[in-house]
This record gives structure tokens, sequence and C-alpha cells, in this order.
């Protein structure tokens, strides 16, 4: 069942059609906030507050039914976790010419790429790779791979082309890859 | 005639971001082309290893989230 019709559910009051939407895309917009914050806690409550915004939201009619519902959602647990550092003054706001974009203003990276990559587990290994890249590479990789979004999708998010977006994409990939060459990781 | 394919191309076709004429074309050109093979491979396999790190919430925040859904829901949608 497409997402538009189960969001017209959910306000007409089937609350089954809530928990569709979210077991739905729970992962990506999940990984896409533990990404961001580095932290299972922390991205747990953003996770939350984005879906009690995402209610509050539908409740009030305040959704455009033209709006994806995932890229909607994004944006909202985006700007939460860009509340979040600007509340605990962790990065410089960087403003861009369309308003904001948290992973412009993040720029963590890992200051040791050794310590992370003998952790023992894919994961962390994995994490360590993607942490590593270039902002601009992980921005796209983490949008299109972890959230699910196209690249259509992010060149409107991000503001620039679909080009620019793919071009980012294959320079992450390449990226990667050579990391664990480099590394010797194998998964 | 074979298709010339681009990298950038190869990965939307990984993402399934092509049209189905597109995607015949691109396998075709994959099917001919063992550099380019090469190049799907590498793509594919990173994109593999990268679903390694997918996470997910616990079942206890979606169903507290569920829980402020049902707690704050219209009175008329309650009778």
């Amino acid at each position: 069942m497409p997402d538009k019709k189960l969001v017209k559910m959910y306000v007409s009051g089937d609350e089954s059609a809530l928990e569709v939407l979210i077991n739905r895309h729970r992962d990506k917009i999940y990984s896409s906030v533990y990404f961001t914050v580095k932290d299972a806690a922390l991205a747990e409550d953003i996770f939350q507050d984005t879906f009690v915004k995402v209610i509050d939201t539908l409740r009030s009619g305040r959704y455009r039914e033209q709006d994806k519902f995932l890229p909607w959602v994004m944006r909202i647990s985006y700007n939460l976790c860009i509340d979040h550092f600007r509340r605990n003054k962790r990065m410089p706001i960087i403003t861009t010419g369309d308003g904001y974009d948290i992973f412009d203003v993040l720029g963590f990276q890992d200051k040791n790429i050794e310590d992370n990559l003998i952790a023992d587990n894919t994961y962390s290994k994995v994490r360590s790779l993607v942490n590593n890249l270039p902002e601009e590479q992980r921005q796209v990789l983490i949008l299109r791979h972890y959230s699910g979004m196209s690249f259509k999708e992010i060149a409107e998010m991000t503001g620039v082309s679909i080009n620019t977006a793919l071009g980012r994409m294959r320079y992450a990939l390449i990226n990667i890859r050579k990391m664990m060459a480099e590394k010797n990781i194998s998964i | 005639m074979v298709k010339t394919v681009t990298q950038e191309q190869l990965i939307q076709f990984l993402y399934q971001e092509v049209t189905t004429e597109e995607a015949t074309a691109i396998a075709e050109a994959i099917r001919c082309d063992w550099e380019l093979m090469e190049q799907y491979e590498m793509f594919r396999e990173t994109m593999q290893q990268l679903d390694a790190a997918r996470v997910t919430p616990s079942q206890a925040v979606v169903d507290r989230i569920k829980r402020y859904s049902e707690s704050t829901a219209p009175m008329e949608h309650l009778l």
C-alpha cells in the first residue's frame, strides 16, 4: 500500500497505518540519524521526536499531500539533528544559500581512523569508512544508501544537480573501496 | 549497437533508478564489456559491504511512538 494512502488512513483515525509507516521506514530514518549523531540513545530520542512531529503535523492538517512521505520525514529528522547540535554548541553553524544542511555543518571526521578500524565488529569498520569520507560524499552516500532517497530527491534537498549528486556518490563508493584496500579490510 | 555507459549510469542502474529500456541497454553493455563488468562488480560489492552498517531502532522506541499517537488521538477517533 502506498505511503500516501497510509497517511490518509492514519489521519482518518486508523492507528495501524502509522505502525506500517514506521516499520516501513524505521531503518532508513534511524540509520541516517545514527550516522549523524553517532550515539544510539540520542539517535533514538531524535527518531522518537521526529515521529512525534510527524504525528502532530499530520493531525493538524499541515502536511501537504504533494510531499513525498519519506523525504518529508527525513527533513524533519535532519532539522532535529541540527537543533541538537545548535543546543549543544558542538558544531559551528554555517548557513547555505537556501538554508542549512546538517552535513555541511557537522564535519565530524574521526580523529584516528586507525583506532576505529581495529574495532572488532563489521559495523564499526563500515561506519569508520563512511565517517572518513569528505562531507559532501558522506552526505550523498547516507541519503542514498541508508535513507533510500533517490538522486533526484537528494539533489532537491541539498540544492545541487542530479549529476553532482551522482558524481559525489561515485567518488564515495570509489573512496570506500580504496580505504578498504589500503587498510586491508574485508567484510 | 552497444550503449556507452558511464559510472554514474552504472550507479543509477544498481539503485534501480533507470527506465526499463535503459536497464536493458545497460545490462547488455555490461555483458559485452569486461571492463564495464569489473566496474559494475566493484560498485555492487561496495554497496553490499555498506549494508553491513545498517542499524535499526529498538522496539521500545517504536512502542513509545505508538503510545504517544494513541494517547493524543482526537476524541472523535476514539468513539
